[in-house]
């Protein structure tokens, strides 16, 4: 058994495509977007992986990888609840092509949706619940 | 009931005395037909506000006679007062952000309330009964009005693998154009300014995407426009719902003459834009910038929206092309630019 890092489910969902990753967190409304090398890492937390062993893939998939940026990218990520630590075993390696050269992982936060969710009428009804207002 | 005090296994109970009476029911209502798809839902308004409701947000379609229709009651406290207000506001207080009562769903009742329109919807699956309840239709916020079972829809288009988007959608010569966005990106003012012309819609609010087939279809005739987009011109299309008071939008119902019906085949996403140049340009997108203008809209509103819906979205905007309609100041030019589109994509 070993920590692994893992996506934040089921409240983080993603999608891949082209090159980039669209992130959305449903618990509090706040969406992402992903691009260079942080979409193959997200990936790759996806399978469920030892934080080491990212760096090793990084070192084997990137030409010149910048190992400074990937982790402070896992910090962002960890930070933003987008992802979570688990026990588990981990899985068998994939298979490495050639190195591609390194596009630091690059991270954009949306916040806008967010007041549709903070939204909070809950707040405007007391103790008793609806139709009570606050004093 | 206090609020805390209903546990899972209550809640269980509640929702079978709730189906039990939903399904032998004799109370005074009026009926209402809605065509999700190819799905025939009959709606049981047993309120007169209910009634009107519907009237203003959905076309009154007529029932295929192959298919059992789904069967959604629609009431509050007067009129089902086997809901109670306690159990309501116990809900209220217990629902997650999105309006999600997981811990309530059961294998064959969906539940789940919306927090800020004060309603509660619940849909039992196999029964294929509905219940749409808020303590009091004549206090519902302004803004619900025009967005009537939402929740409702989603789960009913779900589970026919099918997906309720946040779009604006504007029709021509039998093919559809989705334009997503939020709130201030242009998307009522594109379609209001379209129908204007020879255009027709499928909504502008929400809409029924089919990703496998890459069709689209309407169920709501409301429109929001807000106060400084006010047009007397669209009095020759759709008619007020109600004058608001201190509201930023006015809610209006489509004339039928404007609304396509069937399901249609989507041409493409058209991402508005407010620009400050003179003509509407249309120019292509990148597809993660529809994805962002469709999902996070569409998810956040939706309980239980999750990867499922995000990959039925990706699905579309990997299957069609995706443009900016960079709208111009001259107002004008809007329908112009689309009609011009339309025919070049017609001619590829």
């Amino acid at each position: 058994m070993q920590t692994l890092l893992t996506i934040n489910t089921p409240q983080v969902i993603s999608e891949i495509f082209d090159e980039e990753a669209v992130v959305a967190h449903l618990s509090n409304g706040v969406y992402y977007h992903i691009t260079g090398a942080g979409v193959p890492i997200w990936q790759w937390i996806e399978q469920g992986l030892p934080e080491e062993q990212i760096a090793t893939f990084a070192k084997q998939t990137f030409a010149e990888p910048d190992l400074a940026a990937i982790t402070a990218f896992l910090a962002e990520l960890e930070k933003e609840e987008l992802l979570k630590r688990t026990n588990e075993s981990a899985p068998n390696g994939g298979s490495v092509s050639q190195p591609i050269p390194f596009a630091p992982p690059v991270m954009q936060r949306f916040t806008d949706m967010q007041e549709l969710l903070l939204l909070d009428p809950i707040h405007e009804v007391n103790d008793e619940g609806w139709p009570h207002k606050p004093e | 009931m206090k609020a805390g005090h209903i546990n899972q296994s209550d809640m269980e109970a509640l929702l079978r005395t709730w189906k039990e009476t939903l399904s032998s029911l004799d109370a005074p209502h009026s009926t209402h037909q809605v065509q999700l798809g190819t799905l025939p839902i009959t709606l049981h308004c047993h309120n007169p506000e209910f009634t009107s409701l519907c009237e203003t947000n959905f076309l009154n379609t007529r029932p295929k006679a192959s298919a059992e229709p789904i069967r959604m009651h629609l009431g509050d406290a007067r009129s089902l007062p086997f809901v109670t207000v306690a159990v309501f506001n116990h809900l209220l207080t217990t629902a997650t952000a999105r309006g999600d009562l997981a811990q309530y769903t059961t294998p064959d009742a969906l539940i789940a309330v919306h927090r800020a329109a004060y309603t509660l919807s619940v849909w039992w699956k196999k029964e294929n009964i509905g219940l749409y309840f808020t303590p009091d239709v004549r206090q519902m916020p302004y803004w619900n009005q025009g967005a009537l079972l939402r929740t409702f829809f989603a789960w009913i288009a779900d589970h026919a693998k099918m997906q309720l988007m946040h779009s604006g959608v504007l029709v021509h010569n039998n093919t559809a154009l989705m334009l997503p966005g939020h709130g201030g990106s242009g998307k009522s003012s594109t379609v209001l300014h379209c129908l204007g012309d020879t255009f027709l819609t499928l909504g502008d609010d929400y809409v029924v995407v089919d990703p496998a087939n890459l069709t689209v279809s309407g169920l709501y005739r409301t429109v929001k426009v807000a106060l400084e987009e006010y047009n007397e011109q669209y009095a020759d299309f759709c008619t007020l719902h109600a004058t608001p008071e201190k509201q930023d939008k006015y809610i209006y119902a489509l004339h039928d003459a404007k609304l396509a019906t069937g399901a249609q085949p989507i041409k493409a996403i058209v991402l508005p834009r407010i620009t400050h140049t003179n003509a509407t340009t249309i120019q292509s997108a990148p597809k993660g910038e529809a994805l962002r203008a469709l999902a996070p809209t569409t998810l956040f509103q939706l309980p239980y929206a999750g990867n499922e819906a995000l990959r039925r979205m990706s699905t579309l905007v990997q299957s069609v092309p995706s443009y900016w309609l960079n709208l111009g100041e001259e107002r004008s030019s809007i329908p112009t630019a689309i009609k011009h589109f339309f025919y070049e994509q017609s001619n590829r």
